[in-house]
């Protein structure tokens, strides 16, 4: 079967690299969407966080083990440098949003903002400034040559982001949906004046979404870093394209973030080779369909009214 | 008598505006107690500031003998204050104006939240199950999301959804609002009942003055931040003015 003119195979080649291409973004715009929710406003800081965890767990892999050598020390090595990583950059979102947001709470809603777009610049240069402008290599600690089956290949690495996507995806999904705490969240992000009227603790739990949310900002940027390097700047597009995923999904809806990663992804991946957008100007996809959406749909695709504040 | 709930001289301001000029009243422990005023006298400010929601300029709250609440002699609100979510563990409860209820949440999980401070799971349950006796129809509707209920049945869930803690003092904040005249009556049996078996103490504010007072052992008038009224509810409900004022005689 031939669509569009392109063989089956070559097919299924695209939706592996969109769909891990996809559960990068998703990892990334749930942390967006999920401190939209709860305090309506956008971490600009975000991409921030993600190169800063990166740091943290490459300089830690590197300390732990020398990733050529392989083995099954470097694997051990490379999880503990990520969840190090993840603890890194779940501390830093917590003491952003305490220093540069609680104060600003009862501002008019601009002012977190530029306070988010400030701390954004601030950390990407003393980044540069303490780490250096040099982008460096991230090895991975496995052999990542690609594993064949008929003419389509998925590399060792692709599979990771998949299988790590997934479970991330799903147990955030358990959490939210289920557990005490994540009812709370919920609760928190309709009506944190209700909320705390139930005994909720509403800066804990604000400081609970910075935390999750970075924490998986974390984890995507680890899994960037394997395939293009680690870079002061690498949270800078990563994160405004999670931002469009998250947009597009409907902001504040955490299964609307994930579904709008993924369609991103698939977006991007199949526009390069259906529609034959050249491969430089990829970026403007995400741009056209943030564009798109904003004017079809402004609420995104998972909200199905947009309710007022009365 | 006890008095389980005294506001002494408190001051509430919005910016310029001062919404609480000197407020002092007080509970007693087992009693049904209501606040009436109109549009705008204050009356939902001044449960906001029991629970903590808004500062007090001025005066202080004590809950059960404990100062919980109060001003500095600047008229900011003290360090000391307890945030709200502290003083509901002591035993506070509210249902807050125009219900409140987590409209994206589910019935059962709006119940659950009310019960967020309860570790035991088989108590949350129990606590759950006595509501849906009190109010069946929050049993049938259990699955749905609380936005899609009535405005009664709505009503009824911040109702249920304030005693799941099993509160000392349950703040209810206008429930015959924007509710048809039977289903206010209903709420009104509800809330004398809720009285006599759950062992709570209520204080009531409303706009249908003549309902609150028929139910209450206590009153109290307030107009643009003062109370200028206070006596038993029967006492009340004779009085010239606020049969002028309230009742439209």
């Amino acid at each position: 079967m031939d669509l569009f003119n392109i063989p089956a195979n070559e097919l299924i080649q695209h939706l592996i690299n969109g769909l891990t291409l996809g559960a990068i973004y998703s990892l990334i715009a749930l942390g967006y969407t999920m401190v939209y929710g709860i305090l309506k406003f956008i971490n600009f800081a975000h991409g921030e966080i993600l190169m800063l965890g990166t740091y943290s767990g490459y300089f830690l892999y590197y300390m732990l083990c020398d990733p050529t050598k392989g083995g099954s020390y470097v694997i051990i090595a490379f999880a503990v440098s990520l969840l190090f990583a993840m603890i890194i950059s779940a501390i830093l979102g917590i003491t952003i949003e305490r220093i540069a947001y609680k104060p600003l709470r009862k501002a008019p809603r601009l002012a977190p903002l530029l306070s988010a777009i400030g701390v954004s610049i601030i950390l990407m240069n003393l980044a540069s400034l303490m780490f250096g402008t040099k982008s460096k290599k991230f090895d991975y600690p496995f052999d990542n040559t690609p594993i064949h089956f008929g003419d389509a290949s998925i590399t060792p690495n692709q599979i990771m982001i998949l299988v790590v996507g997934l479970i991330m995806m799903v147990s955030l999904k358990l959490f939210v949906d289920r557990s005490r705490l994540g009812k709370a969240m919920r609760a928190t992000s309709e009506n944190q004046a209700v909320a705390a009227l139930m005994g909720i603790n509403v800066n804990s739990i604000i400081s609970l979404t910075f935390a999750i949310g970075s924490a998986l900002a974390a984890v995507a940027g680890i899994l960037i870093a394997m395939e293009f390097k680690v870079y002061p700047t690498m949270g800078q597009l990563a994160g405004l394209k999670a931002f469009i995923a998250a947009v597009v999904g409907g902001i504040g809806n955490i299964t609307g973030a994930m579904v709008g990663g993924i369609l991103l992804g698939l977006l991007e991946t199949f526009g390069v080779v259906i529609i034959g957008i050249p491969q430089g100007l990829k970026d403007t996809i995400a741009f056209s369909v943030l564009i798109i959406i904003l004017l079809v749909k402004p609420s995104g695709l998972l909200i199905k009214n947009r309710r007022e504040k009365v | 008598m006890t008095k389980i709930l005294e506001i002494n001289n408190i001051h509430v301001s919005y910016g310029n505006i001062e919404a609480l000029k000197g407020v002092s009243l007080s509970v007693n422990e087992g009693e049904i107690v209501s606040l009436i005023g109109a549009n705008g006298a204050g009356k939902s400010t001044l449960l906001k500031a029991i629970v903590g929601l808004e500062p007090l300029k001025g005066g202080s709250i004590k809950y059960a003998g404990e100062e919980i609440l109060s001003a500095t002699g600047s008229g900011k609100a003290s360090k000391k204050n307890l945030r709200p979510d502290v003083i509901m563990t002591k035993g506070i409860s509210m249902a807050p104006e125009g219900r409140g209820i987590f409209a994206e949440m589910t019935v059962l999980e709006n119940l659950e939240m009310g019960a967020f401070i309860i570790r035991d799971k088989n108590l949350i349950n129990r606590n759950i199950e006595e509501k849906y006796e009190m109010f069946p129809i929050l049993r049938d509707r259990r699955k749905q999301l609380a936005g899609s209920l009535s405005g009664g049945e709505q009503q009824m869930l911040s109702i249920a959804r304030a005693l799941m803690s099993k509160p000392k003092l349950l703040l209810l904040d206008e429930p015959a609002l924007g509710l048809a005249p039977i289903i206010i009556q209903n709420i009104f049996d509800i809330v004398v009942k809720i009285s006599k078996e759950e062992n709570v103490t209520i204080f009531l504010v409303e706009q249908n003055a003549k309902m609150a007072l028929s139910i209450s052992n206590k009153g109290y008038v307030l107009e643009t931040g003062k109370i200028i009224l206070e006596n038993d509810s029967d006492k009340l409900l004779s009085d010239p003015k606020v049969k002028a004022a309230y009742l439209g005689e």
